[in-house]
């Protein structure tokens, strides 16, 4: 039988999945299950060159910023390109280094690592306006239609995630990490949950965390053990080289979804999938490298393929858990 | 033209290169002596011979610029501020004729001539060329004959046969580094 025919028509991708969780059922029979319903971009097109931010409408269109083309681009639930717009710049409707983004009511909230605050759009890509933000938007998530969760990069002070109107207005914050952390951009990845719970993925420790809306911790978790990372001089500064944790996504049960780094056995592919009490259920690998998570509201996973230039599309199943 | 140098055989990824210039009747000759493309351009020094060689017979006026950028830096929009910057200010016909662009790939895993990662890398440069409306031509060393010459990052050599100088510059440039290597460029 010729595996490389049957390997692709076969729906089910059985990718993972050994079950860790020291309670419950076991390990053989908690598994998470993929199935590929959809492929973006691929070699030979020119639909995708480095995609960054993924986003999924109420209707299922797909958004996604593109990095290496300044772009934003839309495309319906069968991956058809329906609307691209953005150009390189700095004015309205323009990128330098569009990154995060989140789809919440009719509008799309857009951040550019290279340029302060969030641009908003309407779900046609109609450029609507700017929110003010003084500060370079790492992350964002949208908590109802008219307020937002943002992580942002700033100098000076204890790393925080901003909870802000959608005219910029800053309503709340939460603290996390410590003063003395790394300068960088990326120290954390959070998810929020509809319950109105922040969970952080650190990037450069071996710490998950359970915050609540007012910023107490719930819980804290080590995964992998890692002690310290490598890090390195660059001018003034020391700055980790090393990442634990890449992204973190929620399933719409929540479950709560964190993408292994360099410490994991499969970096940048290995999935580890917890309760929302922090407790492990299950690990799985994904087919190829990925810089993100990102799960909608029919609990599909959006990851990354070929370097940037395809995005992937999972339905999720799972079974024991 | 001299190519006694170079070994008979198969089609060679320096005709490739010469037809990227434009110079078809350089690379017909080529085509006909030339074959195996380890052995034609397997050391920097060859390249750098044939760069030498050709280059100031195609009405360049001796003047040519390689932009060397390691494959890693394209993963990084951020990082190719630098060189847009340079190429912002080149009329498109000096990014034509007398800029040619040369990704190397260093020692990472997908660097190993790995063909897939080097045809993700065309794929994202053609982007990154278009979006930025980039003149000049790029050739993928998938064979790291220039490897030798490329330090991490993006570089430029700058070729001035007028004054017999070939310079290294590596990015980012301040700004009488960049005034200097547009200066030679552009002849001013």
């Amino acid at each position: 039988m010729n595996m490389r025919r049957v390997i692709p028509l076969a729906s089910l991708i059985a990718l993972a999945f050994l079950g860790l969780a020291a309670t419950g059922a076991s390990r053989e029979t908690r598994q998470v299950v993929l199935e590929e319903v959809l492929s973006i971009g691929s070699l030979n097109d020119d639909l995708l060159y480095q995609w960054v931010g993924v986003s999924v409408d109420g209707e299922g269109f797909i958004y996604v910023t593109d990095a290496m083309d300044y772009s934003l681009k839309k495309f319906d639930a069968q991956g058809k390109l329906v609307k691209k717009t953005g150009r390189k710049g700095q004015g309205p409707g323009e990128f330098m280094a569009p990154r995060a983004l989140v789809s919440s009511g009719n509008r799309l909230f857009v951040t550019d690592q290279s340029v302060p605050g969030i641009q908003v759009f309407d779900n046609d890509l109609k450029y609507e306006k700017h929110i003010p933000l003084n500060l370079l938007v790492t992350e964002i998530a949208a908590l109802s239609d008219h307020e937002l969760a943002c992580k942002a990069f700033e100098t000076g002070r204890a790393p925080r995630i901003l909870i802000i109107g959608d005219d910029g207005r800053v309503v709340s914050e939460i603290g996390y990490g410590e003063k003395n952390m790394p300068m960088m951009m990326d120290l954390v990845d959070f998810a929020a949950s509809t319950d109105g719970f922040f969970y952080l993925a650190y990037s450069h420790m071996d710490r998950l965390e359970k915050l609540s809306a007012g910023g107490r911790a719930v819980w804290t978790k080590e995964l992998l053990g890692v002690n310290r990372v490598k890090t390195d001089r660059v001018s003034s500064f020391v700055v980790p080289t090393q990442i634990v944790y890449k992204d973190i996504a929620l399933d719409r049960s929540g479950h709560i979804f964190i993408l292994g780094g360099s410490f994991s056995k499969n970096p940048g592919r290995d999935v580890y999938v917890l309760s929302g009490d922090g407790d492990i259920l299950a690990t799985f690998t994904l087919p190829e490298t990925s810089h993100c998570l990102f799960i909608d509201e029919r609990n599909s996973l959006y990851v990354r393929a070929n370097e940037g230039i395809t995005l992937k599309k999972y339905k999720l199943s799972y079974k024991g858990i | 033209l001299t190519v006694h140098l170079l070994e008979p055989g198969d089609k060679s990824n320096i005709i490739a290169f010469a037809k990227d210039r434009g110079r078809n009747e350089n690379s017909g000759i080529l085509e006909r002596h030339l074959n195996k493309k380890h052995l034609l351009m397997k050391s920097a020094g060859l390249a750098l011979f044939f760069l030498l060689s050709v280059l100031p017979t195609a009405s360049l006026d001796g003047k040519f610029c390689l932009l060397m950028m390691d494959a890693e830096s394209l993963l990084c929009t951020p990082c190719l501020e630098p060189l847009l910057r340079f190429c912002r200010a080149l009329p498109d016909v000096v990014q034509e004729e007398r800029v040619q662009g040369i990704v190397v790939f260093g020692g990472s895993r997908r660097d190993s001539g790995d063909n897939i990662h080097v045809r993700i890398l065309k794929k994202k440069m053609a982007g990154f060329i278009q979006a930025n409306s980039l003149k000049f031509s790029v050739y993928f060393d998938e064979y790291q004959v220039f490897k030798g010459l490329a330090p991490k990052g993006i570089s430029a050599i700058l070729f001035n046969q007028d004054r017999l100088s070939i310079k290294k510059y590596i990015f980012p440039l301040d700004p009488g580094q960049l005034d200097e290597l547009l200066s030679l460029l552009l002849d001013n």
